[in-house]
Protein backbone atom coordinates (compact mmCIF):
# COMPACT_ATOMS: atom_id res chain seq x y z
CA UNK A 1 0.00 0.00 0.00
CA UNK A 2 1.35 3.37 -0.88
CA UNK A 3 -0.48 5.96 0.93
CA UNK A 4 -3.73 5.81 -0.87
CA UNK A 5 -5.78 4.43 1.92
CA UNK A 6 -5.61 3.48 5.51
CA UNK A 7 -7.80 1.16 7.51
CA UNK A 8 -8.40 3.68 10.26
CA UNK A 9 -8.09 6.95 8.53
CA UNK A 10 -11.04 8.67 10.15
CA UNK A 11 -10.72 10.51 13.38
CA UNK A 12 -13.63 8.61 14.83
CA UNK A 13 -11.76 5.35 14.39
CA UNK A 14 -8.59 6.69 15.98
CA UNK A 15 -8.74 4.96 19.32
CA UNK A 16 -5.37 6.37 20.33
CA UNK A 17 -6.59 9.94 19.99
CA UNK A 18 -9.70 9.14 21.96
CA UNK A 19 -7.63 7.56 24.71
CA UNK A 20 -5.34 10.59 24.83
CA UNK A 21 -8.32 12.86 25.34
CA UNK A 22 -9.68 10.64 28.06
CA UNK A 23 -6.31 10.60 29.73
CA UNK A 24 -6.10 14.38 29.66
CA UNK A 25 -9.50 14.43 31.30
CA UNK A 26 -8.16 12.37 34.19
CA UNK A 27 -8.76 8.80 33.15
CA UNK A 28 -5.53 7.13 34.21
CA UNK A 29 -6.58 3.82 32.78
CA UNK A 30 -6.62 5.40 29.33
CA UNK A 31 -2.85 5.83 29.37
CA UNK A 32 -2.38 2.22 30.36
CA UNK A 33 -4.52 1.27 27.40
CA UNK A 34 -2.45 3.50 25.10
CA UNK A 35 0.70 1.68 26.15
CA UNK A 36 -0.96 -1.69 25.80
CA UNK A 37 -2.12 -0.89 22.28
CA UNK A 38 0.92 0.87 20.93
CA UNK A 39 4.01 -0.47 22.71
CA UNK A 40 4.19 -3.44 20.37
CA UNK A 41 3.82 -1.46 17.13
CA UNK A 42 6.37 1.09 18.29
CA UNK A 43 8.76 -1.71 19.19
CA UNK A 44 8.23 -3.26 15.76
CA UNK A 45 8.81 0.07 14.05
CA UNK A 46 12.02 0.64 15.97
CA UNK A 47 13.14 -2.88 15.18
CA UNK A 48 12.56 -2.38 11.50
CA UNK A 49 14.34 0.95 11.58
CA UNK A 50 17.26 0.17 13.88
CA UNK A 51 17.60 -3.57 13.53
CA UNK A 52 18.19 -5.82 16.50
CA UNK A 53 19.81 -3.20 18.69
CA UNK A 54 19.70 -4.12 22.37
CA UNK A 55 18.15 -0.89 23.64
CA UNK A 56 14.92 -0.93 21.68
CA UNK A 57 12.84 -1.52 24.77
CA UNK A 58 14.43 1.47 26.44
CA UNK A 59 13.59 3.54 23.40
CA UNK A 60 9.98 2.39 23.55
CA UNK A 61 9.87 3.54 27.14
CA UNK A 62 11.39 6.86 26.09
CA UNK A 63 8.73 7.26 23.42
CA UNK A 64 5.94 6.90 25.95
CA UNK A 65 7.71 9.09 28.46
CA UNK A 66 7.63 11.82 25.85
CA UNK A 67 3.97 11.12 25.32
CA UNK A 68 3.47 11.77 29.02
CA UNK A 69 5.38 15.01 28.82
CA UNK A 70 3.54 16.11 25.68
CA UNK A 71 0.09 15.24 26.93
CA UNK A 72 -1.09 18.83 27.09
CA UNK A 73 0.32 19.65 23.68
CA UNK A 74 -1.24 16.75 21.86
CA UNK A 75 -3.51 17.91 19.05
CA UNK A 76 -6.38 15.54 18.25
CA UNK A 77 -6.33 16.80 14.68
CA UNK A 78 -3.39 14.52 14.05
CA UNK A 79 -3.79 10.79 14.14
CA UNK A 80 -2.36 9.37 17.33
CA UNK A 81 -0.19 6.89 15.45
CA UNK A 82 1.26 9.79 13.48
CA UNK A 83 1.98 11.63 16.68
CA UNK A 84 3.56 8.52 18.17
CA UNK A 85 5.61 7.64 15.11
CA UNK A 86 6.92 11.19 14.93
CA UNK A 87 8.34 10.82 18.40
CA UNK A 88 9.67 7.37 17.61
CA UNK A 89 11.32 8.53 14.41
CA UNK A 90 13.08 11.42 16.10
CA UNK A 91 14.37 9.16 18.84
CA UNK A 92 15.37 6.45 16.41
CA UNK A 93 17.10 8.90 14.10
CA UNK A 94 19.10 10.23 17.03
CA UNK A 95 19.93 6.71 18.08
CA UNK A 96 21.05 5.83 14.60
CA UNK A 97 23.18 8.98 14.42
CA UNK A 98 24.93 7.96 17.59
CA UNK A 99 25.44 4.47 16.26
CA UNK A 100 26.86 5.88 13.06
CA UNK A 101 29.42 7.80 15.04
CA UNK A 102 30.55 4.57 16.61
CA UNK A 103 30.95 2.80 13.34
CA UNK A 104 34.38 2.74 11.82
CA UNK A 105 33.20 1.81 8.37
CA UNK A 106 30.36 3.91 7.09
CA UNK A 107 28.68 5.22 4.04
CA UNK A 108 29.42 8.65 5.43
CA UNK A 109 32.33 8.80 3.03
CA UNK A 110 29.69 10.36 0.89
CA UNK A 111 29.15 13.62 2.66
CA UNK A 112 25.99 14.45 0.84
CA UNK A 113 23.65 12.86 3.35
CA UNK A 114 20.88 11.00 1.60
CA UNK A 115 21.28 12.71 -1.72
CA UNK A 116 23.07 11.55 -4.78
CA UNK A 117 26.71 12.15 -5.40
CA UNK A 118 27.75 15.54 -6.68
CA UNK A 119 28.17 14.16 -10.15
CA UNK A 120 24.55 13.13 -10.20
CA UNK A 121 25.09 9.42 -9.98
CA UNK A 122 23.17 7.32 -7.53
CA UNK A 123 24.79 6.31 -4.28
CA UNK A 124 27.11 3.41 -4.69
CA UNK A 125 27.27 0.39 -2.49
CA UNK A 126 30.43 0.82 -0.50
CA UNK A 127 29.49 -0.60 2.86
CA UNK A 128 31.50 -3.77 3.47
CA UNK A 129 28.73 -5.04 5.73
CA UNK A 130 26.02 -4.43 3.19
CA UNK A 131 24.38 -6.82 0.79
CA UNK A 132 26.85 -8.66 -1.35
CA UNK A 133 26.24 -10.54 -4.56
CA UNK A 134 26.96 -14.04 -5.69
CA UNK A 135 27.85 -16.65 -3.16
CA UNK A 136 26.84 -14.65 -0.09
CA UNK A 137 23.44 -13.98 -1.51
CA UNK A 138 23.01 -17.61 -2.31
CA UNK A 139 23.77 -18.61 1.24
CA UNK A 140 21.85 -16.02 3.12
CA UNK A 141 18.18 -15.85 3.83
CA UNK A 142 16.30 -13.57 1.45
CA UNK A 143 14.42 -11.83 4.22
CA UNK A 144 17.62 -11.08 6.06
CA UNK A 145 19.18 -9.70 2.91
CA UNK A 146 16.24 -7.42 2.27
CA UNK A 147 16.36 -6.27 5.84
CA UNK A 148 20.06 -5.54 5.51
CA UNK A 149 19.46 -3.62 2.33
CA UNK A 150 16.76 -1.56 4.00
CA UNK A 151 19.05 -0.94 6.95
CA UNK A 152 21.60 0.64 4.64
CA UNK A 153 19.16 3.21 3.33
CA UNK A 154 19.49 6.77 4.60
CA UNK A 155 17.33 7.41 7.65
CA UNK A 156 14.51 9.32 6.01
CA UNK A 157 14.28 7.00 3.04
CA UNK A 158 14.23 4.01 5.33
CA UNK A 159 11.58 5.38 7.64
CA UNK A 160 9.44 6.51 4.72
CA UNK A 161 9.65 3.07 3.17
CA UNK A 162 8.91 1.30 6.47
CA UNK A 163 5.92 3.49 7.24
CA UNK A 164 4.51 3.07 3.75
CA UNK A 165 5.18 -0.62 3.30
CA UNK A 166 4.90 -2.12 6.73
CA UNK A 167 2.88 0.37 8.74
CA UNK A 168 0.67 1.26 5.78
CA UNK A 169 0.58 4.95 6.56
CA UNK A 170 -0.59 7.30 3.82
CA UNK A 171 1.92 9.71 2.38
CA UNK A 172 0.24 12.62 4.10
CA UNK A 173 0.93 11.09 7.51
CA UNK A 174 4.41 9.98 6.60
CA UNK A 175 5.08 13.58 5.68
CA UNK A 176 3.99 14.64 9.16
CA UNK A 177 6.20 12.04 10.79
CA UNK A 178 9.22 13.08 8.77
CA UNK A 179 8.45 16.78 9.00
CA UNK A 180 8.34 16.97 5.25
CA UNK A 181 5.92 17.33 2.34
CA UNK A 182 3.98 14.65 0.54
CA UNK A 183 5.96 15.31 -2.59
CA UNK A 184 9.20 14.87 -0.70
CA UNK A 185 7.87 11.63 0.76
CA UNK A 186 7.12 10.30 -2.69
CA UNK A 187 10.61 11.21 -3.74
CA UNK A 188 12.09 9.52 -0.69
CA UNK A 189 10.17 6.31 -1.33
CA UNK A 190 11.03 6.33 -4.99
CA UNK A 191 14.70 6.73 -4.24
CA UNK A 192 14.51 4.08 -1.56
CA UNK A 193 12.88 1.71 -4.01
CA UNK A 194 15.53 2.39 -6.61
CA UNK A 195 18.30 1.85 -4.11
CA UNK A 196 16.81 -1.43 -3.01
CA UNK A 197 16.46 -2.60 -6.56
CA UNK A 198 20.10 -1.86 -7.16
CA UNK A 199 21.19 -3.52 -3.96
CA UNK A 200 19.05 -6.57 -4.41
CA UNK A 201 19.56 -6.94 -8.13
CA UNK A 202 21.80 -10.00 -7.84
CA UNK A 203 19.23 -11.73 -5.71
CA UNK A 204 16.40 -10.76 -8.02
CA UNK A 205 18.25 -11.88 -11.10
CA UNK A 206 19.12 -15.15 -9.47
CA UNK A 207 15.57 -15.91 -8.45
CA UNK A 208 13.56 -14.45 -11.25
CA UNK A 209 15.65 -14.02 -14.36
CA UNK B 1 -14.50 -7.20 -15.60
CA UNK B 2 -13.06 -8.29 -12.32
CA UNK B 3 -11.73 -6.02 -9.58
CA UNK B 4 -8.25 -5.96 -11.06
CA UNK B 5 -9.58 -4.91 -14.45
CA UNK B 6 -11.69 -2.21 -12.87
CA UNK B 7 -8.78 -0.92 -10.94
CA UNK B 8 -6.39 -0.90 -13.88
CA UNK B 9 -8.95 0.80 -16.06
CA UNK B 10 -9.56 3.47 -13.47
CA UNK B 11 -5.86 3.99 -13.03
CA UNK B 12 -5.22 4.24 -16.75
CA UNK B 13 -8.10 6.66 -17.16
CA UNK B 14 -6.77 8.78 -14.39
CA UNK B 15 -3.33 8.90 -15.92
CA UNK B 16 -4.51 9.55 -19.45
CA UNK B 17 -7.24 12.05 -18.85
CA UNK B 18 -7.07 13.11 -15.24
CA UNK B 19 -10.32 11.48 -14.18
CA UNK B 20 -10.85 10.45 -10.59
CA UNK B 21 -8.08 8.52 -8.92
CA UNK B 22 -8.72 4.91 -7.89
CA UNK B 23 -9.11 6.19 -4.39
CA UNK B 24 -11.67 8.75 -5.41
CA UNK B 25 -13.49 6.05 -7.32
CA UNK B 26 -13.59 3.82 -4.29
CA UNK B 27 -11.21 1.23 -5.69
CA UNK B 28 -8.31 1.84 -3.33
CA UNK B 29 -9.46 -0.89 -0.98
CA UNK B 30 -8.64 -3.43 -3.65
CA UNK B 31 -4.92 -2.75 -3.46
CA UNK B 32 -4.91 -3.87 0.13
CA UNK B 33 -5.46 -7.42 -1.02
CA UNK B 34 -3.94 -7.39 -4.50
CA UNK B 35 -0.18 -7.12 -4.76
CA UNK B 36 -0.18 -6.60 -8.50
CA UNK B 37 -2.59 -3.70 -8.44
CA UNK B 38 -0.77 -2.27 -5.49
CA UNK B 39 2.38 -2.34 -7.53
CA UNK B 40 0.59 -0.65 -10.41
CA UNK B 41 -0.56 2.05 -8.06
CA UNK B 42 2.97 2.50 -6.78
CA UNK B 43 4.13 2.97 -10.31
CA UNK B 44 1.44 5.57 -10.77
CA UNK B 45 2.90 7.40 -7.83
CA UNK B 46 6.33 7.23 -9.38
CA UNK B 47 5.01 8.46 -12.66
CA UNK B 48 3.23 11.28 -10.93
CA UNK B 49 6.46 12.20 -9.27
CA UNK B 50 8.25 12.29 -12.61
CA UNK B 51 5.57 14.48 -14.01
CA UNK B 52 5.81 16.82 -11.05
CA UNK B 53 9.53 17.01 -11.35
CA UNK B 54 9.25 18.16 -14.91
CA UNK B 55 11.11 15.28 -16.40
CA UNK B 56 8.28 14.89 -18.84
CA UNK B 57 7.83 18.59 -19.45
CA UNK B 58 6.32 19.59 -22.72
CA UNK B 59 3.24 17.47 -22.54
CA UNK B 60 2.56 13.78 -22.64
CA UNK B 61 2.35 12.32 -26.11
CA UNK B 62 -0.43 9.91 -27.00
CA UNK B 63 0.22 6.43 -25.73
CA UNK B 64 3.19 7.53 -23.70
CA UNK B 65 1.61 6.65 -20.40
CA UNK B 66 0.71 3.22 -21.66
CA UNK B 67 4.29 2.64 -22.73
CA UNK B 68 5.56 3.82 -19.37
CA UNK B 69 3.21 1.49 -17.59
CA UNK B 70 4.24 -1.35 -19.83
CA UNK B 71 7.85 -0.63 -19.09
CA UNK B 72 7.14 -0.53 -15.41
CA UNK B 73 5.25 -3.79 -15.61
CA UNK B 74 8.23 -5.28 -17.36
CA UNK B 75 10.46 -3.89 -14.69
CA UNK B 76 8.27 -5.49 -12.08
CA UNK B 77 8.89 -8.85 -13.67
CA UNK B 78 12.59 -8.39 -13.36
CA UNK B 79 12.56 -6.68 -10.01
CA UNK B 80 9.60 -7.86 -7.97
CA UNK B 81 10.39 -5.56 -5.12
CA UNK B 82 6.98 -5.76 -3.54
CA UNK B 83 7.02 -9.49 -2.87
CA UNK B 84 10.66 -9.28 -1.88
CA UNK B 85 9.91 -6.68 0.77
CA UNK B 86 7.29 -9.07 2.04
CA UNK B 87 9.97 -11.62 2.82
CA UNK B 88 11.13 -9.58 5.80
CA UNK B 89 9.54 -11.20 8.82
CA UNK B 90 7.53 -9.10 11.23
CA UNK B 91 9.56 -8.25 14.33
CA UNK B 92 8.82 -10.31 17.40
CA UNK B 93 7.51 -8.19 20.23
CA UNK B 94 8.81 -9.47 23.58
CA UNK B 95 6.29 -10.79 26.06
CA UNK B 96 5.32 -8.33 28.78
CA UNK B 97 6.68 -5.34 26.88
CA UNK B 98 3.70 -3.06 27.57
CA UNK B 99 3.75 -3.75 31.30
CA UNK B 100 7.49 -3.12 31.57
CA UNK B 101 7.20 0.06 29.57
CA UNK B 102 4.33 1.25 31.73
CA UNK B 103 6.24 0.56 34.93
CA UNK B 104 9.35 2.22 33.56
CA UNK B 105 7.47 5.33 32.52
CA UNK B 106 5.74 5.57 35.88
CA UNK B 107 8.97 5.23 37.81
CA UNK B 108 10.61 7.92 35.73
CA UNK B 109 7.67 10.26 36.01
CA UNK B 110 7.55 9.94 39.80
CA UNK B 111 11.31 10.20 40.27
CA UNK B 112 11.40 14.02 40.51
CA UNK B 113 8.91 13.95 43.37
CA UNK B 114 11.04 11.45 45.24
CA UNK B 115 14.13 13.52 44.67
CA UNK B 116 12.41 16.69 45.76
CA UNK B 117 10.98 15.35 48.98
CA UNK B 118 13.37 12.63 50.00
CA UNK B 119 10.31 10.84 51.26
CA UNK B 120 10.65 7.48 49.66
CA UNK B 121 8.03 5.94 51.89
CA UNK B 122 5.63 8.82 51.80
CA UNK B 123 2.28 8.96 50.14
CA UNK B 124 1.57 10.04 46.62
CA UNK B 125 3.50 7.62 44.47
CA UNK B 126 0.52 6.29 42.65
CA UNK B 127 -2.12 8.22 40.81
CA UNK B 128 -1.64 11.80 42.03
CA UNK B 129 2.00 11.86 41.01
CA UNK B 130 1.29 10.18 37.76
CA UNK B 131 -1.24 12.85 36.94
CA UNK B 132 1.02 15.71 37.92
CA UNK B 133 2.23 17.73 34.98
CA UNK B 134 4.97 19.84 36.49
CA UNK B 135 7.72 19.55 39.03
CA UNK B 136 5.83 21.73 41.47
CA UNK B 137 2.74 19.61 41.02
CA UNK B 138 4.78 16.47 41.52
CA UNK B 139 6.21 17.81 44.76
CA UNK B 140 2.82 18.88 45.99
CA UNK B 141 1.31 15.56 45.04
CA UNK B 142 4.02 13.65 46.83
CA UNK B 143 3.49 15.32 50.20
CA UNK B 144 1.79 18.67 50.19
CA UNK B 145 1.93 19.30 53.95
CA UNK B 146 5.57 18.94 54.81
CA UNK B 147 7.61 19.32 51.63
CA UNK B 148 9.08 22.74 52.35
CA UNK B 149 9.51 22.29 56.09
CA UNK B 150 10.97 18.87 55.67
CA UNK B 151 13.71 20.07 53.45
CA UNK B 152 14.60 23.11 55.58
CA UNK B 153 14.63 21.05 58.75
CA UNK B 154 16.86 18.50 57.15
CA UNK B 155 19.41 21.10 56.18
CA UNK B 156 19.33 22.82 59.58
CA UNK B 157 19.72 19.57 61.47
CA UNK B 158 22.54 18.48 59.24
CA UNK B 159 24.37 21.80 59.69
CA UNK B 160 23.97 21.74 63.48
CA UNK B 161 25.12 18.14 63.68
CA UNK B 162 28.18 18.94 61.59
CA UNK B 163 29.09 21.94 63.73
CA UNK B 164 28.68 20.02 66.96
CA UNK B 165 30.74 17.18 65.60
CA UNK B 166 33.62 19.45 64.68
CA UNK B 167 33.45 21.27 68.02
CA UNK B 168 33.42 18.04 70.00
CA UNK B 169 36.33 16.66 68.04
CA UNK B 170 38.43 19.77 68.69
CA UNK B 171 37.65 19.91 72.38
CA UNK B 172 38.20 16.21 73.01
CA UNK B 173 41.38 16.09 70.98
CA UNK B 174 42.92 19.05 72.75
CA UNK B 175 41.94 17.67 76.13
CA UNK B 176 43.57 14.30 75.60
CA UNK B 177 46.74 15.33 73.82
CA UNK B 178 48.18 18.81 74.58
CA UNK B 179 49.58 20.42 71.55
CA UNK B 180 53.36 20.58 71.41
CA UNK B 181 54.51 24.18 70.99
CA UNK B 182 55.82 24.61 67.50
CA UNK B 183 59.01 26.34 68.64
CA UNK B 184 59.92 23.38 70.84
CA UNK B 185 59.37 20.61 68.39
CA UNK B 186 62.80 20.95 66.85
CA UNK B 187 64.51 20.67 70.23
CA UNK B 188 63.13 17.21 70.80
CA UNK B 189 65.83 15.87 68.55
CA UNK B 190 68.59 17.31 70.72
CA UNK B 191 67.71 17.37 74.44
CA UNK B 192 70.20 18.83 76.90
CA UNK B 193 72.31 16.68 79.23
CA UNK B 194 70.62 18.17 82.27
CA UNK B 195 67.22 17.22 80.97
CA UNK B 196 68.30 13.67 80.26
CA UNK B 197 69.79 13.42 83.76
CA UNK B 198 66.60 14.65 85.36
CA UNK B 199 64.48 12.25 83.29
CA UNK B 200 66.77 9.38 84.30
CA UNK B 201 66.41 10.39 87.90
CA UNK B 202 62.65 10.44 87.60
CA UNK B 203 62.68 6.97 86.15
CA UNK B 204 65.09 5.67 88.82
CA UNK B 205 62.93 6.99 91.60
CA UNK B 206 59.85 5.62 89.96
CA UNK B 207 58.28 9.00 90.16
CA UNK B 208 56.52 8.39 86.91
CA UNK B 209 54.67 5.63 88.70
CA UNK B 210 53.94 7.92 91.64
CA UNK B 211 55.74 5.85 94.31
CA UNK B 212 57.89 8.57 95.88
CA UNK B 213 56.81 11.60 97.87
CA UNK B 214 59.86 13.86 98.00
CA UNK B 215 61.65 14.94 94.88
CA UNK B 216 64.35 17.53 94.28
CA UNK B 217 65.22 18.42 90.75
CA UNK B 218 68.16 20.30 89.42
CA UNK B 219 66.44 22.95 87.42
CA UNK B 220 69.00 25.67 87.22
CA UNK B 221 70.42 24.57 83.90
CA UNK B 222 67.13 23.70 82.25
CA UNK B 223 65.81 25.81 79.45
CA UNK B 224 62.17 26.37 78.57
CA UNK B 225 62.00 23.24 76.49
CA UNK B 226 63.39 21.07 79.25
CA UNK B 227 60.90 22.48 81.69
CA UNK B 228 58.09 21.74 79.32
CA UNK B 229 59.14 18.09 79.05
CA UNK B 230 59.41 17.83 82.78
CA UNK B 231 55.94 19.24 83.05
CA UNK B 232 54.76 16.45 80.81
CA UNK B 233 56.53 13.93 83.00
CA UNK B 234 55.08 15.49 86.13
CA UNK B 235 51.63 15.05 84.71
CA UNK B 236 52.28 11.33 84.96
CA UNK B 237 53.04 11.51 88.69
CA UNK B 238 50.97 13.13 91.37
CA UNK B 239 53.98 13.07 93.71
CA UNK B 240 56.10 15.18 91.43
CA UNK B 241 53.62 17.94 90.75
CA UNK B 242 53.81 19.86 94.06
CA UNK B 243 57.59 19.89 94.15
CA UNK B 244 57.87 20.81 90.53
CA UNK B 245 55.41 23.61 90.88
CA UNK B 246 57.35 24.92 93.89
CA UNK B 247 60.57 24.83 91.99
CA UNK B 248 59.04 26.47 89.01
CA UNK B 249 57.66 29.28 91.16
CA UNK B 250 61.07 29.77 92.75
CA UNK B 251 62.65 30.05 89.34
CA UNK B 252 60.02 32.39 88.11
Amino acid sequence: MTGTDHPTSTAAADEGADLMLRWRAGDERAFERIVELHAGPVYALLTRFLGDTPNREDLVQEVFLRVVRARDRYAPSARFSTFLYTIAFNLAANERARAELRRTASLDAWAGGEGDAPDGRGRELVDPNGVRPDSELARADAGELVRSAIAELPAQQRMALILARYEELPYSEIAVVLGSSEKAVKSLIHRARESLRARLAPLLEEDYA
Amino acid sequence: MNLCDNFRAALAAHLESGTGTPRELGLDGHVATCAECRFALENEEVLELWLQQGELAGGVPAGFVARILAALESERDLFPLGPLLGTVPAPNVPVGLAQRVLEGVRSRVSAPAVAATGDFDGPGFDRPIFRARSRAALVAAANPAVVGGFRRRTFVLAAVALFLGILTTVVVTRGIAPTVPVELEAALDDPSDELLANLDMLEDWELLAGTEDDVYLVVGALDEFDLWLLELAAAQSDALVPEFETTARERG
